[in-house]
């Protein structure tokens, strides 16, 4: 645009911002920022007052993209405006603004306003970066607790350890809100020298600065700040300290290591955590029932069996799972559950899932136990918790004999345990049910069960993938696996290679790698596949080929041949040579450096770079004129290297 | 049941610590961090009790209060301002706008959590 | 031995690349803690195209040429849409926002409703708003009504105009409804004829500003799900964009979980029995 022409829509623009309807107003702003007009700040300014909140907020847009410290200075008059919104708008571009924003913003710490001083506390927060941390040191004086409190808290946000004397300065200051935000500032900068300046606090007398103490020792992720917690819990009944307190050491103990929790002493936890387990709020409860469990405090452990009669379904089930940390020798808390004829089902359904981790005769014993007592609502609760490996003869039987129950939803959860179970005896069974089930619900588990079953063992990293089919391939998937030894179904296997859907052509490449039954001539098949994926799968193949001048031929060859091919087998094939370190690779792979596609060139130089071969140095230098941004940064790359 | 009450303040540690202040009274305490914010929340929810601040981008206390008191669900709620501002004309004002007491930062715990008991009798 | 599937787990700094190519392409953008989303559906991709590792894949997203790019984009972006999805939300529209948009209309006697549905994906949307203006506006027939449905994606939009679907997409709708708005073809339902000639498909990208002007007039408009894909300043870009094309006194609906309030205060707060409610 000329200048005379840019001057006329920048005189439009700004008619249609001052004069013209809301949405005239709206794209005026808008295109007052797109097109860059930085003379429009004022007028921009001044519509920040508009009478329309939207126009408002797409000048405040305007102004925050344009930037500059002029922008600064013309809206930092506006933190002390009576109008609420101008106010904030004001303050909210000045934090999007960033360091050009600092000196205006530093000034303000000065006014008499004590508003103003606070806006500029927070705008100065919002940016972020060196300038505006230093200014914020200043207003750590400031003798409104309510502005110093915010910079010292946020200072924390912000800051570094550099901060920590600064802020430790303050920490005997006689408000306690100071003390507060000052004790928050310090731990959220963490490192062990913050909990040493904070931790008597944890048992102060003021109430807010002790739980904002162990809140923040909650942040400081190391095993110090666990002792610290641990040494307060074992003391006195805290009640809601104590609640707090487990919470803190929760979020520290989780981001330690295994090393450093087992250096951990955990003694006398039991008492205080089983106390806490029992009452105060839930979510204080859940803390201690899960800490019991990761902390494996077999001495609270009766707590533990006690909540398994919650009404409280989530404070059931976090005792299952912490129960199910502690050593299970003795089942006997489980059987007396389980056999009480009134007790509710859903604690009967706790002990099931907490007996269900363990394994052995006694496990076994009480789920057979159990599934004789006929109850209907028992017996599927206890084929859906069933252990995975069931090995007693008798539990096997009654098992089997569960899937052609008359009530569907026991065969529906007898099928699932099969399922889990994973044990092909079952697999006949469970095609005889199929081929009777009247269910569609009962139908998909068993379906399900013959997946889980069929794709264990070796396969069980296809299962996922069997699963992503139709549910045509994926009865063909199957097959091709088998359920017992797939060598014997090489016929089909091979069949499938020229199956119509490339998902199962893909598969028995797959097998028949794994199974180590290729051959040069079912690659050369493969890669002439019409299908990519199929074709990548093929070469795949070749890196299980031995390696030797059988190999180093055919894929010589299969580079001279020409580039017709898909740029993903080139690609492949550049791993495979690198991969294999062949002899003759550097030569086989010099074509590639000039293939029509970039992904193929930038694999090739990154193979050379890989290979350590400097052969190629001067050709790959050649290529760095007029290489696109890619290109050019692998080039570089194994220039650098490679020199 | 506990009582809920839903604190409004935009600087977190404020917010936090009038949460710690009536959660370690047995209350349950959700947050919002403007007038806006809480609004949205309010409509949505039933709160025994508001602790609200004065100065908040996007829309202040008194704002806030007058929206509340203007709306169906929570037109009794009680409402605490605890504001910096000390001004008679401020607490005026605060009153005006439909809360039931005003307290000047920075509140003690004693003191919030005894008048949050006696404002819900 | 060969890996057979490929679900391990994806390392954040493989998907950094992936999220990056996918704003820069789309503008869509994904937080790291929604990095569990374009996980899932990058395997997905993987398996499909054979990849046997995320920076294999990424490469083949970026410089293998082809359609590949598309294909991810697609399959971060078709979210579960169904028929009458977010039920208490839709009534909220047609029982209380909509008669209050069309008493006012009336008084005026002015019989002309426009609705946009933002970002309507293969279009059960649209249809769904047809379906509610038909059940709750006694004197429909009076009533001229437009229904835009845009995308940015245009092959959706193609399925959204054929305008047939499966089980899955009809889960929600009333025996009654099924009966009454869908043919039903060899166990796929396609919409009738007198609900799809309400509607009315086109391409736009949200984050087009000046495709979005062109927008306006509508008394209702639907962005459910969307914003979370974009980051605060598109999303206040779209919302914006969403202002401008509402007449006075008309309504934005967003989805569940995402707040005007948090993006625009320009809105007024409305509140229905069932849900909030945005109005210019």
């Amino acid at each position: 645009m000329s200048d005379d022409n840019r001057q006329k829509e920048f005189s439009r623009l700004i008619a249609d911002l001052e004069q013209g309807d809301e949405s005239s107003r709206r794209y005026a702003a808008e295109d007052l920022e797109y097109g860059g007009y930085r003379e429009a700040v004022p007028y921009l300014a001044k519509a920040l007052g508009d009478a329309s909140v939207a126009v408002a907020e797409a000048c405040a847009s305007a102004l925050a993209n344009l930037g500059g410290p002029e922008v600064a200075e013309v809206l930092v008059g506006n933190l002390a405006s009576e109008d609420v919104r101008l106010r904030n708008l004001s303050s909210e571009v000045l934090s999007r603004l960033g360091d050009v924003a600092v000196p205006a913003l530093a000034r303000q710490l000065q006014s008499l306003d004590r508003d103003v001083r606070k806006f500029a506390v927070d705008s100065l927060l919002a940016i972020r970066s060196d300038d505006s941390m230093k200014a914020l040191v200043v207003a750590l004086d400031d003798n409104d607790v309510n502005i110093s409190a915010t910079a010292a808290d946020g200072l924390g946000e912000i800051g570094n350890s550099d901060h920590l004397e600064i802020l430790a300065a303050y920490l005997d200051t006689e408000d306690e809100w100071m003390k507060c935000a000052v004790i928050r500032g310090i731990t959220t900068i963490g490192g062990l020298k913050a909990l040493r300046l904070v931790r008597h606090y944890l048992t102060s007398e003021e109430m807010v600065v002790r739980i904002t103490c162990i809140q923040g020792i909650g942040k400081l992720h190391f095993p110090e700040a666990a002792a610290e917690m641990i040494q307060v819990l074992r003391g006195e009944d805290l009640g809601f300290f104590g609640g707090e307190m487990t919470s803190a050491l929760d979020q520290i103990t989780q981001a330690l290591s295994p090393e450093q929790m087992a250096q951990l002493d955990l003694s006398g936890l039991a008492q205080p955590l089983s106390n806490l387990a029992k009452e105060g709020s839930t979510e204080h409860r859940l803390t201690a029932i899960d800490l019991i469990g990761r902390f494996k405090l077999e001495a609270a452990k009766d707590a533990l069996v006690g909540l398994l009669g919650e009404a409280d379904a989530e404070l059931r089930e976090r005792a299952i799972l912490a129960l199910g940390e502690l050593p299970q020798a003795d089942l006997e808390p489980y059987r007396v559950i389980l056999s009480k004829p009134e007790g509710p089902l859903s604690e009967k359904e706790a002990a099931l899932k907490v007996a269900s981790k363990g394994t052995g005769p006694q496990v076994e014993a009480l789920f057979l136990e159990s599934l004789r007592q006929g109850d209907p609502q028992l017996v599927a609760a206890v084929l859906e918790n069933l252990p995975e490996s069931v090995n007693g003869p008798q539990l096997k039987q009654e098992l089997a004999r569960m899937i052609g129950h008359q009530q569907a939803e026991i065969r529906l959860a007898a099928a699932h345990a099969l399922g889990r179970s994973e044990d092909s005896e079952m697999v006949s069974l469970l095609v005889a049910q199929l081929q009777q089930e009247t269910e569609p619900d009962v139908k998909d588990a068993i379906d399900g069960a013959l997946i889980q079953i069929g794709t264990r063992n070796v396969n069980s990293g296809v299962r996922a993938y069997v699963q992503s089919f139709t549910p045509e391939e994926r009865a063909m998937a199957l097959e091709l696996y088998g359920f017992e030894d797939p060598l014997a179904h090489r016929e089909k296997i091979l069949a499938a290679l020229g199956d119509e859907h490339p998902h199962l052509r893909v598969i028995s490449f797959k097998v028949l790698a794994n199974l180590e039954q290729l051959t040069y001539e079912l690659i050369e098949r493969g890669i002439a596949d019409s299908d990519p994926a199929v074709q990548v799968e093929a070469v795949r193949g070749l890196g299980m080929m031995p390696t030797g001048p059988e190999l180093s031929d055919f894929v010589k060859k299969y580079v001279e041949e020409g580039t017709a091919r898909h740029e993903r087998v080139d690609v492949e094939l550049i791993q495979l040579l690198v991969q294999k370190g062949m002899d003759e690779a550097g030569v086989i792979l010099r074509p590639f450096l000039h293939s029509p596609s970039d992904w193929v060139k930038i694999e090739a130089v990154e193979a050379y770079k890989t290979l350590g071969d400097v052969s190629v140095l001067d050709e790959l230098k050649a290529m760095l004129d007029g290489a696109e941004e890619d290109l050019l940064e692998a080039l570089e790359q194994a220039i650098y290297e490679l020199e | 049941m506990s009582k809920r009450v839903l604190v409004i303040d935009d600087s977190p540690i404020v917010r936090n610590l009038h949460t710690v202040m009536m959660k370690s009274a047995g209350f349950s305490v959700d947050e919002a961090e403007n007038g806006y914010d809480a609004l949205e929340k309010a409509l949505q929810a039933n709160y025994d009790l508001m602790i609200v601040d004065i100065n908040m981008p996007k829309m202040d206390g008194f704002t806030f209060c007058r929206e509340i008191r203007a709306s169906q669900v929570h037109k009794d709620v009680p409402i605490i301002i605890v504001s910096t501002e000390a001004e008679a004309e401020d607490k005026m004002q605060g009153f005006q706008a439909g809360a039931n007491l005003y307290l000047v930062k920075p509140v003690k715990a004693e003191q919030l959590v005894e008048n949050a008991k006696m404002l819900l009798g | 031995m060969i890996p057979m599937g490929n679900n391990e787990p994806i390392a954040s700094e493989d998907l950094i690349p992936i999220r990056d190519l996918v704003l820069t392409q789309a503008g869509l953008f994904f937080e790291e803690k929604k990095f569990y989303f374009i996980e899932k559906r990058v395997q997905k991709r993987m398996q499909a195209t054979n990849s046997s590792s995320a920076k294999e894949y990424f490469r083949l997203l970026k410089l293998g040429g082809g359609d590949e790019i598309n294909q991810l984009i697609e399959e971060l972006t078709t979210n579960e849409t169904y028929f009458y999805r977010n039920l208490p939300q839709l009534e909220s529209f047609a029982e209380e926002a909509l008669l209050m948009v069309v008493e006012e209309k009336r008084k005026r006697n002015d019989f002309k409703l426009r609705l946009w549905s933002a970002a309507c994906s293969s279009g059960e949307e649209p249809y769904t708003l047809v379906m509610l203006l038909k059940d709750h506006l006694a004197d429909f027939s009076r009533w001229q009504i437009e229904v835009v449905g845009t995308d940015i994606d245009t092959k959706i939009l193609a399925k959204a105009q054929a305008a047939v679907y499966d089980q899955r997409a009809v889960k929600d709708v009333t025996p009654q409804n099924l009966r009454a708005y869908f043919e039903e073809q060899s166990s796929r339902y396609k919409v009738k004829d007198e609900i799809v000639k309400f509607v009315k498909f086109q391409q736009l990208n949200l984050m087009d500003r000046m495709s979005m002007r062109r927008m306006q007039g509508f008394d209702f408009a639907f962005c459910r799900n969307v914003l979370i894909y974009f980051d605060e300043e598109s999303r206040k870009r779209v919302v914006g964009g969403i202002y401008d094309a509402l007449n006075p006194g008309g309504f934005i609906f967003l989805g569940h979980s995402e707040s005007v309030g948090k993006l625009s205060a320009a809105f007024k707060l409305i509140k229905f029995q069932k849900s909030l409610s945005y109005r210019k």
